[in-house]
């Protein structure tokens, strides 16, 4: 059986034996290979990277979608080496040892299907910030939308909706927008420790639209605050769940400024909230 | 008789076709799998199955042809199951006949829920005339809505959409579907006018429009109402 696995390691490329290391070490599965690919993507971005206004969107985006290809590693890695674990264990894992594997296989696709769809959001932010396809929508239906996934993906979570009284309609690319809330939502529920149900609360201005989204967690300690837009803090060496929420964040941000708005985080005295706004006027 | 529902599965790719079978295998279908989009053709016209499941992304034909070229002669349901998640593509296929529209990757139930509901319209002759779900109720003959034992009161366009709905309750209808059914088919293209409607029932029978429990919204594609309870 040993000789079995090692002979197959040889021939494994070098991805998947990180892979198989961290089904073998089942408890650190994820960190381990996040590690490996953070370093990656440290060395990578050593190149400096000269601001300029006019291309921020498309700066920010290019630097998006390098980091999070490089994230793709680390669940496909975990999917590659559980589920090649499973396939070689024969009679050597007991059913409760041959579940956990297959519940890291199906947490890991969950993150992988959370990576892509972020993925395409960006795509289809195109080359300039005009170039976003926006239609008139009722803000009610896209975030109806975005909590209906959120309840298939996360029944066990509670989420308080609340919306003015009168229709709002606002210029925007609906699916973006929900993306925006699926990422705000899922960093509050996952992320905050928050002891109650989170609040997403739309309120009308006269110019625009703001979006709350509240949790009553923890808080986001200062130094993360100071940072928590900034693409070059994804790339050091952060522990997994920081770099999600990061990559998150950033999406969020990108998209919100491809439609001309703002999007900002603060804490408040009971947890932290994101707070987003949409003009009511095409740009 | 053969008690049990055939469903035809028109897929190339063996671990979908892997899983699908075995999630419908579980639930008492018996399925048959056609590999590419003539093979679908030719066994949905000699097996007349009660369903067919069809992905759009096959190595012979466009998936959308399949369609198109079995509608020439087939009522049977059709369920697109596929990986693309674009409005457009979504709203092409329900318009060219597709009862319903899957993306993968999906939650077992969500398939399930789809395909009881396909074959729940196909099988009924008459539609059902009263709609029961939750709190809602609507008698079609009376053309009369309660919700919580109290009367709704709707406008003349208000009650036509939702009738329209609850009479395909279960299923998406597309924007462009809603408009010709109501307003006739030299309706304008523009759909506001069917949102703001859409809005407004919702503010009359939702507790919460942001968290609706009858009337769902599908961005880009059209509506679906919530199953009626009362077959």
């Amino acid at each position: 059986m040993h000789n079995k696995k090692l002979n197959s390691f040889q021939h494994m490329e070098h991805s998947t034996r990180t892979g198989l290391f961290a089904a073998l070490c089942t408890a650190g599965a994820a960190s381990t290979a996040g590690v490996l690919a953070s370093r990656i993507i440290r060395r990578k971005a050593k190149r400096p990277l000269p601001p300029s206004p006019e291309t921020e969107t498309e700066k920010i985006r290019e630097n998006l979608m390098r980091t999070i290809s490089h994230d793709l590693r680390t669940p496909l890695s975990g999917i590659m080496g559980n589920s090649l674990l499973y396939l070689e264990s024969d009679e050597t894992l007991d059913d409760t040892e041959r579940r956990r594997l297959v519940t890291y296989i199906h947490k890991d696709s969950a993150w992988l299907l959370n990576i892509v769809e972020n993925l395409l959001a960006i795509t289809r932010i195109q080359n300039s910030d005009s170039a976003i396809g926006t239609r008139e929508e009722i803000v009610e239906e896209v975030l109806g939308e975005a909590l209906q996934k959120m309840d298939t993906r996360h029944p066990e979570f509670k989420i308080r909706a609340s919306i003015p009284d009168e229709i709002i309609m606002l210029p925007m690319d609906a699916l973006l927008i929900e993306q925006v809330i699926i990422n705000l939502l899922e960093n509050a529920l996952l992320h905050s420790g928050s002891k109650e149900p989170v609040d997403v609360i739309v309120k009308n201005g006269t110019e625009c639209a703001t979006f709350i989204v509240r949790d009553y967690g923890q808080g986001i300690p200062e130094e993360v605050l100071a940072h928590l837009f900034d693409i070059s803090s994804l790339m050091e060496d952060l522990p997994d769940a920081r770099k999600k929420t990061g990559i998150g964040l950033l999406i969020c941000k990108t998209i919100i400024s491809a439609h001309h708005g703002t999007l900002t985080g603060h804490n408040h005295s009971l947890g932290a909230e994101f707070i987003f706004t949409l003009p009511k006027r095409s740009q | 008789m053969n008690a049990k529902i055939h469903i035809l599965l028109v897929e190339d790719e063996k671990s979908s076709c892997s899983y699908i079978t075995a999630l419908l295998g579980k639930s008492g279908y018996h399925i048959t799998t056609a590999m590419s989009g003539r093979e679908g053709l030719s066994l949905a016209a000699s097996l007349c199955p009660d369903l067919i499941l069809l992905d759009l992304d096959l190595p012979d034909l466009d998936g959308l042809k399949v369609l198109e070229q079995l509608r020439v002669w087939s009522h049977v349901p059709v369920i697109i199951v596929s990986v693309c998640n674009e409005e457009q593509e979504k709203v092409k296929a329900l318009d060219l006949g597709a009862d319903d529209y899957v993306t993968k990757p999906f939650y077992p139930d969500e398939l399930r829920a789809r395909i009881r509901t396909a074959l729940r319209h196909s099988r009924r002759n008459a539609p059902s005339q009263i709609y029961r779900a939750l709190n809602l109720e609507i008698d079609l003959d009376k053309r009369i809505a309660h919700l919580g034992g109290q009367r709704i009161h709707l406008t003349q366009i208000e009650y036509q959409l939702l009738s329209l709905l609850a009479e395909n309750a279960g299923r998406v209808l597309t924007y462009n579907a809603m408009l010709r059914r109501i307003w006739g088919p030299y309706a304008e293209e523009n759909n506001q006018i069917l949102r703001v409607n859409m809005a407004n029932i919702r503010r009359k029978i939702e507790k919460n429009p942001a968290q609706p429990q009858y009337l769902f919204t599908e961005v880009g594609v059209g509506y679906r109402m919530r199953e009626n309870e009362n077959g």
